[in-house]
């Protein structure tokens, strides 16, 4: 295509200046996170004095520091109910609000509540349900369970609490999913003599292919990013370790540890950067 | 009628569903979809609930009660909570954020959307990557770019830019 000089020079302005803030607010700042995570640096004199100390940080978090070991658990234990659980779910109920033509709107818009409340909100609405003394479900079954506060249980809590909007997100990507799917498809395997269940698991979700792989590398993301709910818990303590708010801990709490933080965020930017390549592949795979 | 013939339009086949036998699955779906329904509801109605009750009267007959119905806890909020001005917060960073983003987002998209240069494929990767990474881990030289970026405009007394502040 052959562009006018002013032309080019409004495309390139077009995409340049996007980019040089994607540069600037998030190329960078990932770069310098892993820089600074192998220096001794105390955040205050010139970076050009700190001192490098190698790959100490890292051997600290996983030999040292408390709470490195429980909060990859808590984050295993995330992923694993939002993959195992609330995903499923959201399908199934996708699949069933699909089929169904009376009421739907009042199902998909009572389940789709929670999506728009920003997870801070999520963590308050389900402090009124857990609270030891207060809460609905204590008073419901006339039991005196610390459901945010115990240790042992409030990982659970805070996973109901985000199961709780995972689940009506998911519904909605693959409610769109299923719109998408030519009915040819299904009327197919119908004379064919598939039954529902087979045309379901070997005709119409592998078609939503597209959709599985954004609804995939949705929850393993956002297991991973999982923060503002154990934040406005509790912030992040006490059983509700995550990779999240360790940094965070790190970085503005009490003690600045600005080498250690950037490392447990280092070891947070590599985990991502393997769900993001397989991600990329998929979708450029699939564009071309 | 000369649409007889045509083909059934959307609302006919909802009323045509909607007419369709009570089967035992139809019943066992819609009895499932209700019950997580009510169940999805149940924190978001509980809050409400409990933002219009007054104090006193839950302090005293518990929140399993009924009544003691207000709205001046709102009221109180919003005074106690200073929310004409989180508002204002909220409208001074949301407002610009989603005009830019729509801005610079579509601007970019145009482009590699309406040509074919083979770097098409590096910015979309670019732009994707940039967006699934955790925020947590761009936090530090962040919050370090703005701290310095304030101290150095003058716009932060000296104290806040020399002292070591946590939070």
């Amino acid at each position: 295509m052959r562009l006018s000089t002013r032309d080019r020079v409004t495309v390139a302005l077009m995409v340049l200046i996007p980019t040089a803030f994607a540069a600037v607010l998030v190329w960078l700042p990932a770069l310098a996170t892993i820089v600074m995570s192998f220096f001794d640096w105390d955040g205050f004199g010139p970076f050009t004095e700190a001192k490098f100390v190698g790959s100490k940080w890292y051997s600290d978090a996983v030999t040292i520091y408390p709470a490195f070991w429980p909060a990859i658990q808590h984050n295993v234990i995330w992923l694993i109910v939002l993959f195992g659980v609330a995903t499923p779910l959201g399908l199934l109920v996708a699949v069933l609000l699909d089929r169904e033509v009376s009421h739907t709107r009042f199902y998909q818009t009572a389940l789709y509540i929670p999506v728009v409340l920003s997870m801070a909100l999520i963590g308050f609405v389900w402090q009124l349900m857990f609270s030891r003394d207060q809460g609905l479900l204590n008073l419901l079954f006339g039991t005196q369970i610390d459901w945010y506060g115990d240790p042992k249980i409030n990982i659970w809590s805070a996973l109901i609490a985000t199961s709780w909007r995972h689940m009506g997100y998911v519904m909605l990507l693959y409610l769109a999913g299923l719109k998408g799917v030519d009915p040819s498809l299904k009327e197919a395997a119908k004379i064919d003599g598939a039954s529902e269940p087979k045309t379901f698991f070997h005709v119409v979700f592998p078609v939503m292919f597209p959709i599985n792989v954004v609804v995939l590398v949705i929850t393993f993301i956002d297991s991973l990013r999982a923060f503002d709910l154990v934040w406005v818990i509790n912030r992040g303590r006490n059983g509700l370790e995550l990779l999240a708010t360790e940094v965070t801990r790190n970085i503005v709490g009490e003690a600045q540890r600005i080498g250690f933080g950037s490392a447990l965020a280092t070891i947070m930017l590599v985990f991502s950067t393997i769900f993001i390549i397989i991600y990329l592949r998929i979708v450029l795979k699939e564009d071309r | 009628m000369s649409t007889a013939t045509a083909a059934p339009t959307a609302s006919d086949l909802i009323k045509n569903a909607s007419k369709r036998p009570w089967t035992k699955g139809r019943i066992a779906t819609h009895a499932f979809l209700a019950t997580l329904t009510a169940l999805w509801m149940v924190p978001m109605v509980y809050a409400v609930m409990a933002s219009l009750r007054d104090y006193q009267y839950t302090a005293k007959n518990g929140y399993l009660s009924f009544g003691g119905w207000t709205f001046a806890n709102y009221l109180h909020a919003w005074d106690v909570g200073d929310f004409s001005r989180k508002f204002l917060n909220s409208a001074i960073i949301t407002i610009p954020a989603v005009i830019l983003t729509l801005f610079l987002a579509s601007m970019v998209a145009f482009v590699i959307a309406r040509f074919n240069w083979t770097f098409n494929i590096v910015m979309l990767a670019a732009f994707t990557a940039g967006n699934l990474l955790p925020p947590q881990s761009l936090l530090i030289p962040v919050f370090k770019m703005f701290r310095s970026s304030r101290c150095r405009s003058g716009s932060a007394s000296p104290a806040r830019c020399s002292t070591r502040t946590g939070e």
